[in-house]
């Protein structure tokens, strides 16, 4: 209980703001139209998840951008591992890494959409192209810097190839890749809204957008706090998911809010 | 330049199997139009002029964004590392909205601003700000302590401090912040002018012979 | 090949290992020849880059010799394998493995069922003062701890020969001392050949038979001691007589020689 309230007042300032922003609209400083209360963004919020449409849009956004991701790491880590350890493999990808890496990838909603149509297809394969770029780099870095001595200690011991492959390297990647998954997770977010934003299909982004468009104000910021709880609760499941895997780790257990794209 | 060559080969080979894919119709060349025909759209566009004033939009509202928020995010994280009550109040704050996928505001920016400039403007900066001042914050806070109280012992007051010691301390922390939140940049303003030109799929067909390239020569 | 007394355990023959990298050429090794007695504890001692932990590398068989070659027991070293164990200066244990696991990894590639596996690893748990630590991952211990797990993950599947590359190079003064009581120990109960790297010349005469010094960059033999003490005592009587400080200053004499030779 003590731990819970100490919690709470740490993040004092969120409250303050809140209260700040629910006084300044209740007393009609800024029009509602811009900035409504906090308690009629609540009730709303509270309505549309009552008549399912926010809990069914924000699962299909879910759904999205995960198997998004899960395409993306099924193609990327392989491949990262085998950019790092064969030589003809490297050969091939390095070039289409070079130049996909460093491009933005929502640049290319519009050709999704041309080539798959606007429904779970597109916006799906779109994330999954677009996130396997962090995950392959991820993967790479970390499969090449795999320390030597751990390999030649396993080979001492009298490891194969493979035993090295499965024991030493991907163990040691792992970090690395979580650390990819770490760019990809938000990156997987930010295209699926756009997506939806740009092409409709359901989801939450059309929401927002939809709203937007017909100045339904309390629904726009609804669908945010969905928005902002989603990424939020993403984040904190992929850092419990890295402490309980990778304890062995010297830094997983410290929680670093930081994001490399 | 052996090796720039050598590593063009793969791609010319899936150039090559791409127009080859669409020129002998395998796929509808409707959506999938040979290299070739790209390269010249590109060209095209390019020689025309009619890219240019394009370009220069999205590229001062990018940078515009972003300037803003290396400095609002560097004297912010500096003075979060150096105040106690205001690393605090900010913390949570960055904590809880970090997560959010920043693209997810235009439609906010824009019920505020319209679709001009300043829509874009304002979620590149406050999608940029993040990193700046998350890094700046533990590259000021990672200063060395022997070097703040050495500085100290010789008589360097705060400002001095700051200066001479923390400034330079935290220099590659906030470029490495810089570093992220310029590719944050251009991934936020396209998605904006993505989400606010609300292109319609003729445009977009259009758009898919322009977007391509283009773009990954300016990150 | 004439027998004589005893045959080499292990022998090198002419090797000389150059690295290329860009334009320049580095001579690491230079036509060495060295060779040690089963049973024997064979210390080398040079200068910091003197190629030493090459040579190592190259009887471990994870490098390839540029000339020369690598004998063990009479027969050509091609790859590493089972019959030499290795300990590094920086531990090289499995960080995502606990102490357990690192002991097992190297018995996962030996025909025995897993509770023998399991027996074995507890019997060397104990024979390096482990016991209380089995499952720490090594981030959680010491250096002293971590170079424990070291010795006892490479002894415990048995090889006959030892390599050590400056295996307490990384320990601070008074761990490195009892570190290295406790290498005196398991070599006289496990009576393996052991050949060590360090720069430390008393660290060289304390623990071993024999002592070779080798020249700076390119890594040559310099001049080799017979140690020869009676280790008897303690460790305090041993390094404080007389012959123990004799020799070590000699050794350090040669040594000296080609640290400056190597700074100029």
């Amino acid at each position: 209980m003590v731990r819970v309230g100490r919690v709470l007042l740490s993040y004092y300032s969120a409250f303050l703001l809140l209260l700040v922003w629910e006084g300044v609209a209740q007393a009609g400083l800024v029009r509602a139209l811009f900035l409504p209360p906090v308690s009629t963004i609540l009730a709303q919020g509270a309505a549309l998840v009552a008549d399912g449409t926010l809990v069914t849009d924000s699962g299909i956004s879910i759904v999205r951008a995960l198997v998004g991701l899960g395409l993306a790491a099924a193609v990327g880590i392989p491949a990262g591992i085998g950019m790092a350890r064969l030589r003809a493999v490297h050969w091939f990808c390095d070039p289409f890494v070079t130049i996909g890496f460093p491009t933005p990838k929502i640049s290319l909603i519009p050709i999704f959409i041309l080539w798959f149509g606007i429904g779970h297809l597109s916006t799906i394969l779109l994330v999954g192209f677009g996130t396997l770029f962090p995950i392959v780099v991820a993967t790479y870095h970390g499969a090449r810097g795999v320390e030597r001595l751990w390999v030649w200690s396993a080979r001492a011991m009298g490891a194969g190839e493979r035993d090295v492959l499965w024991k030493v390297v991907i163990p040691a990647t792992l970090p690395f890749i979580f650390t990819g998954m770490r760019v990809a997770l938000p990156l997987s977010l930010i295209l699926v809204f756009t997506s939806e934003m740009v092409a409709g299909g359901g989801g939450l982004g059309f929401i927002l957008i939809n709203a937007q468009r017909y100045f339904e104000t309390p629904t726009v910021y609804a669908a945010l706090y969905a928005v902002l709880l989603i990424g939020f609760v993403f984040d904190r499941l992929l850092l419990l998911a890295r402490e309980r895997i990778l304890g062995w780790h010297e830094e997983a257990t410290k929680a670093v809010t930081e994001a490399e794209v | 330049m052996a090796r720039t060559l050598q590593g063009s080969v793969p791609v010319l080979i899936v150039a090559g199997l791409w127009e080859l894919t669409s020129r002998l119709a395998l796929i509808d060349p409707e959506h999938l139009p040979p290299v070739s025909a790209i390269l010249r759209a590109w060209a095209d566009l390019v020689f025309s002029g009619h890219i240019l004033p394009h370009l220069a939009a999205t590229l001062y509202r990018a940078l515009a964004g972003l300037l803003l928020a290396i400095v609002f995010g560097v004297a912010l994280g500096v003075w979060m590392a150096r105040s106690r009550p205001v690393e605090r109040f900010v913390d949570p704050l960055i904590t809880l909205t970090y997560p959010l996928p920043k693209v997810a505001i235009i439609p906010l920016t824009m019920l505020w601003f319209g679709i001009g400039h300043l829509a874009k403007i304002l979620v590149v900066f406050i999608g940029c700000m993040m990193p700046v001042i998350i890094h700046t914050f533990h590259g000021a806070r990672g200063a060395d302590h022997l070097l703040i109280w050495s500085a100290q012992a010789m008589g360097a007051g705060e400002r001095a401090i700051l200066r001479k010691v923390i400034l330079p301390a935290a220099l590659p922390a906030v470029l490495s912040g810089i570093r992220i939140a310029l590719a944050f940049s251009f991934v936020i303003v396209i998605g904006a002018e993505l989400v606010a030109s609300r292109a319609g799929l003729g445009e977009a067909k259009t758009g898919s012979m322009t977007t391509c390239s283009p773009r990954s020569w300016l990150s | 090949m004439p027998l004589i007394e005893r045959m080499a355990k292990i022998e090198t023959q002419g090797l000389s290992k150059t690295y290329r990298s860009g334009g320049e050429t580095t001579v690491a090794l230079n036509d060495l020849t060295i060779s040690v007695r089963e049973g024997e504890f064979l210390t080398i001692v040079g200068p910091s880059g003197c190629g030493k932990s090459t040579l190592l590398y190259i009887i471990a068989g994870f490098l390839k010799p540029s000339a020369g070659r690598v004998l063990v027991d009479g027969r050509p070293v091609e790859a590493p394998g089972t019959d030499r164990g290795i300990v590094f200066q920086e531990y090289a244990l499995f960080p995502w493995r606990t102490v357990l696991d690192n002991i097992l990894f190297g018995l996962e590639y030996q025909a025995l069922s897993r509770p023998e596996r399991l027996a074995r690893a507890r019997q060397y748990i104990e024979f390096m003062g482990l016991e209380g630590f089995e499952h720490r991952y090594p981030k959680e211990l010491s250096g002293g701890m971590k170079q424990r797990v070291a010795l006892a993950r490479t002894l415990c599947y048995n090889p006959d020969v030892l390599l050590l590359d400056e295996p307490f190079g990384a320990l601070d003064a008074q761990t490195r001392e009892i570190m290295q009581d406790e290498l005196l120990r398991v070599w006289r109960e496990t009576k393996k050949t052991v050949l060590m790297v360090t720069h430390s010349v008393s660290e060289a005469v304390y623990l071993s038979d024999r002592v070779i010094v080798m020249t700076s960059r390119p890594g040559t033999r310099k001049a080799e001691f017979a140690v020869g003490l009676d280790r008897a005592g303690s460790r305090e009587q041993i390094i404080l007589t007389p012959a123990f400080a004799e020799l070590q200053s000699r050794i350090w004499m040669q040594v000296r020689e080609e640290v400056l030779r190597s700074r100029t």
